[in-house]
């Protein structure tokens, strides 16, 4: 920690020397302004090159350099900056409340962080979202500072703590099945309205699925390899690794006997082949599940559905299964477990963060609140989502009029093509924008009208008391201790390869509970319930 | 009366009954435009082109598809290209020595192979039809994975990749006889350089890249090809392009080792539809001569990839509007832009799909979408078929000549309208003339036009318009005149112009 401190110092010393000899021009570009470098996962490849940016920039008085993360890299490209104490000035971190401790409490105790200031009147928009945003006051129970902005789902959807992990599924094979079979005597059609099927029913298709495949058909379910084994969503009492026993005293969830039951009933699915066994090979990188039922190796799919999934998603079965009812084909599966309710995994309405480097200056760090805060306006907001006003639309009677200049559709496609936007990439910095969705011209709308009425069913679901939200106690989600902040994403790992080996039958349960029962796992929980006074 | 006429009016006025229309400036006429000498912008223009570099894969060409690509190729009647491959198609036997020292590394290069005579074709038919060449490599040799050749730390300032240049051009030049190389490209798009494992040039540098100018200036000069000048930049956007038009022109040693001053513009629409590229390069410009008077006297500025940022697919690497008339309309706007500007030659990026390609992460491959057509027979028909822009093109390309004068209107300051520019052309020694008139208005506009000074006059004048009622094209699937009329520029021609529209009156056929 006093190394990085006095790095820290050291840093800052050398670039007040810089700017007294004017050698700080690298702070400045051509025209004077104040070069902002920020990095984003989203950013992929934008550079902040684009005309959009540009108006920013002037109107900022800043130059934007702008670059992205790898996704499958993301998280290894930040440590490596941190390590190195080779941040821009704002960068983008996939906070958990797993990795808390490792990462957030310990790049502010090692002083790699720059703080929010206490006072955000000045940038009201973000301030009010920063009101909102689920389990704040855990980023700041350090010292009463927020060191980061989480970047908020939904700003128009606050409450929403349901993750959008869950199936889709072949409806049209289930209604042909039912169609081949309407006249035998007593049968009773599979389908469902609604595509809401009880435990019992579902299994039921699950059944006839696997006895009337397709051609090209090798199992019935297929999970993303980082949900394996999802059939345990309608058993556990916990997400992740840790869940509380009747006497709130912290237990190895993965242990616990409701996911027991669970891991036995997706070994039972392994057993009749409802998965294939090239599932055990998926890995949490790879898109394997997708693809095989993209490409009719399976035919109930477990991801996770954003907007922007399951839009590339339909796009890809389009063209994958051109034969196939698109609507048919990416239904959602709406599942209620043995208690009758839906289960869906727990979230925050936050997904990941903007964090400011220590070395930041205050002006820095307040353009780029102004930026943001600006972005989050209901000005600032067309800005990001159609442009120009004048040039790429217009306000007609109150109403948003596109121009057909700004807003081109390709001769070939029909479509808008992509366009570069700066301003939506910066809007990517403190909200994911789905609240700009229902009327951002490249939303595909029948996508998003059929995702939000899963949403939409789901929230009523809960209003009523028929969704279960898997949640980890807050209380022991982010807490803070030495074994947990060092062991618990390899612990998660680990479970959840044992997890596959049981069910694909290369371990016994013996094994597989002794695997979950190591020291680590005794140490972490042994400090938890520490501070939990268990 | 036919559509065309329909929508455009000519009215061959005589002088005497003009009537000066009253507008806010006294001395400023917005519809009665003349284009005098006093205006001459550019004195001896270089020609428009297309890039025209190796093809990839080869074999996806048929000897039918290439066929129909030279005729493509000879109703644009390019003047400058440029033809970009790469070194690692041809080193062979690659021998590091096993030590650090990369000067006594030794390889050989297999010419033998259906790239470089590709590549040959390509120079050849440049060489039959005096097309100036610009011929480069895209990047240093090597995987980017492993740099097999240790190439990527020092990217062009490496000694070997100088020696590398001078032995591909000496086959070349001296044994295969191609004469059309005028300009070498040291390395594509060098400011644009990306992270270490992804992009071979993650460690370059102005310092870097300048280095490696002065090694290949050497080499060529020690080889005997002093007539070939390295392009100043060939650098991508006006940030970049900035950061290395001010190093070069500021170092005597290395603005007397360039040719010019080259640089890539894919331009937002916004930039050219408000006129302001002009703008922009205009500033650049004066910037740069403060530092370098040769700056358009004997250093001239050059595009040596042109096209438009929106539309651009970062997937595919393909623009999506490629084939919307609106594209065409957009880079003969840019053309004019930067022909009023002192851009003094222009190569569209690019001429044919089927010579750059994606490759995926399958193995497959997809052709890159930039094109004016595919050759590839596995593309679609849609994709095979001539676009709006190569029509467009072609007309620009036909007029624009090298040894062309280019007459602004003094009216396309974007401040005095924003929405029309135009331009006059007299052709090599004189030998026609012609108006580009450009409408980015939705509603038509009124103008005359007139080019008082000396040029060998038809007594015709050939008229094309360009927009997506009104292209005419002959049976040949080539552009062809909308009508022809009986008179000269030299007199004074009433036009509407149809909105988002290009018309071209030229003394000659285009």
């Amino acid at each position: 920690m006093k190394n990085f401190k006095l790095l820290g110092l050291g840093l800052v010393a050398l670039a007040s020397i810089g700017t007294l000899t004017g050698c700080g021009s690298s702070e400045y570009d051509s025209k004077g302004r104040l070069i902002l470098n920020l990095k984003n996962v989203y950013f992929e490849q934008w550079t902040g090159e684009d005309r959009y940016t540009e108006i920013l920039n002037d109107k900022f008085g800043v130059k934007i350099k702008a670059s992205g993360y790898d996704y499958n890299e993301w998280d290894g490209m930040v440590y490596t900056a941190v390590n190195g104490d080779n941040l821009p000035d704002a960068f983008h971190f996939n906070l958990k409340a797993y990795n808390y401790g490792s990462t957030y409490e310990s790049w502010v105790k090692k002083q790699m962080l720059k703080p929010l200031p206490k006072d955000l009147s000045r940038w009201k928009n973000l301030s009010k979202m920063l009101s909102n945003v689920s389990n704040v006051e855990e980023l700041k129970k350090i010292d009463g500072n927020l060191y980061c902005i989480p970047i908020m789902n939904d700003i128009n959807n606050v409450k929403k703590d349901f993750s959008n992990f869950t199936y889709v599924y072949r409806r049209d094979l289930v209604k042909a099945i039912d169609e081949k079979n309407k006249n035998k005597a007593g049968y009773e059609p599979l389908y469902r309205e609604g595509d809401v099927y009880t435990w019992d029913e579902f299994e039921r298709m699950v059944d006839a699925l696997s006895k009337n495949p397709i051609d090209t058909q090798k199992a019935v379910i297929a999970d993303q390899g980082w949900a394996f084994p999802s059939i345990t969503n309608f058993y556990k009492d916990a997400p992740h690794c840790f869940g509380k026993d009747e006497n709130g005293k912290a237990i190895n969830n993965f242990t616990s006997a409701n996911y027991i039951e669970g891991l036995e009933r997706s070994k039972y699915y392994v057993d009749k082949l409802y998965y294939s066994p090239d599932q055990f090979n998926y890995t949490p990188e790879d898109n394997r599940a997708n693809e095989s039922y993209l490409g009719g190796q399976s035919v109930i799919l477990y991801d996770n559905f954003s907007l922007s999934n399951y839009s590339k998603f339909r796009k890809a079965f389009k063209k994958n299964q051109e034969t196939v009812d698109l609507d048919d084909g990416t239904a959602f599966l709406k599942i209620k477990d043995k208690d009758g309710k839906f289960a869906l995994e727990g979230t925050e309405n936050w997904f990941s963060a903007t964090f400011f480097s220590y070395a930041t200056s205050d002006q820095k760090m307040e353009k780029i609140l102004d930026i943001i805060d600006y972005l989050l306006s209901e000005e600032g907001t067309r800005f990001a989502v159609y442009g120009e006003e004048g040039y790429d639309y217009n306000i007609v009677d109150g109403e948003i009029v596109l121009s057909s200049r700004g807003w081109e559709r390709s001769i070939d496609t029909g479509e808008y093509p992509p366009k570069t936007m700066g301003g939506k990439y910066l809007r990517y910095m403190a909200t994911l924008g789905n609240d700009t969705q229902s009327y951002d011209p490249f939303t595909n709308l029948d996508d998003y009208s059929i995702l939000t009425s899963w949403m939409n069913e789901m929230k009523k679901a809960k209003e009523d008391g028929l969704l279960r939200v898997v949640q980890e106690p807050t209380d022991i989600s982010w807490m803070s201790t030495p074994t947990k902040n060092d062991k618990t994403n390899s612990l998660l790992n680990d479970a959840n390869v044992s997890a596959a080996k049981y069910c694909f039958g290369k371990s016994s349960m013996d094994k597989y509970l002794n695997e979950l029962d190591t020291n680590n796992w005794k140490t972490v929980l042994a400090e938890i319930n520490e501070k939990l006074g268990k | 009366m036919n559509k065309a006429s329909k929508l455009l009016t000519l009215v061959l006025l005589s002088s005497c009954l003009v009537t000066v229309t009253g507008c806010n400036n006294a001395s400023m006429d917005k519809t009665n435009i003349v284009f005098r000498k006093k205006n001459i912008v550019l004195d001896n223009f270089e020609g428009l082109g297309v890039e025209w570099g190796t093809y990839e894969d080869p074999d996806k060409l048929s000897s039918d598809s290439w066929e129909r690509s030279l005729k493509i190729m000879d109703r644009l009647n390019p003047q400058v290209t440029r033809c970009m491959l790469n070194y690692d198609w041809f080193i062979t036997d690659f021998d590091d020595k096993n030590d650090d020292d990369k000067e006594n590394d030794t390889w050989n290069y297999n010419f033998s192979n259906k790239l470089m005579n590709n590549t040959i074709d390509v120079l050849r038919y440049c060489d039959d039809h005096n097309i100036d060449v610009a011929f480069g490599c895209w990047n240093v040799p090597g995987n980017v994975a492993n740099d097999e050749y240790n190439m990527m730390e020092e990217v062009t300032s490496d000694i070997r990749w100088a020696k590398m240049t001078a032995d591909v051009l000496e086959y070349l030049i001296n044994k295969q006889g191609i004469r059309c190389i005028k300009y070498f490209v040291n390395s594509n798009e060098p400011n644009y350089t990306g992270e270490k494992g992804r992009s071979k040039n993650y460690n370059n540098t102005f310092e870097v890249w300048a280095k490696g100018v002065k090694n290949v200036r050497k080499a060529l000069d020690e080889r005997g090809f002093t007539n070939i000048g390295i392009i100043g930049g060939d650098t991508t956007g006006f940030d970049g392009t900035d950061e290395y038009f001010t190093g070069i022109s500021k170092s005597k040693e290395i603005r007397e080792s360039v040719g010019d001053y080259g640089f890539h513009v894919y331009c937002p629409n916004m930039i050219i539809d408000s006129g302001d590229l002009a703008v922009r390069i205009k500033n650049m410009y004066n910037k740069i001569k403060k530092n370098d008077k040769e700056l358009g006297v004997s250093r001239m500025p050059h595009i040596w990839e042109a096209g438009l940022y929106d539309g651009k697919n970062t997937a595919t690497d393909s623009n999506v509007l490629i084939a919307n008339f609106s594209y065409g309309l957009r880079m003969a706007d840019y053309t004019l832009q930067c022909a009023i500007a002192g851009v003094s030659s222009i190569v569209y990026w690019d001429f044919d799909d089927g010579m750059h390609f994606m490759y995926n992460l399958d193995g497959t491959m997809t052709s890159k979408g930039w094109g004016m057509f595919s050759s590839l027979g596995s593309d679609s028909a849609l994709k095979q078929k001539l676009r709006p822009w190569y029509h467009s093109s072609v007309l620009l390309t036909n007029l624009m000549r090298k040894g062309s004068q280019i007459l602004d209107s003094g009216l396309n300051d974007p401040s005095i309208d924003e929405n029309f520019r135009s331009m006059g052309v007299i052709g090599p020694d004189q030998e026609y003339a012609g108006v580009v008139a450009i409408n980015r208005d939705y509603k038509p506009v009124t103008k005359t036009f007139r080019v008082p000074e000396q040029f060998n006059d038809s007594n015709k004048i050939y008229v094309y318009i360009y927009n997506d009622a009104e292209l005419k094209l002959g049976e040949d699937g080539f552009v062809k005149e909308n009508m022809v009329l009986d008179g000269s520029l030299h007199d004074q021609i009433e036009i509407e112009v149809p909105g988002d529209t290009m018309v071209i009156l030229s003394s000659k056929e285009l």
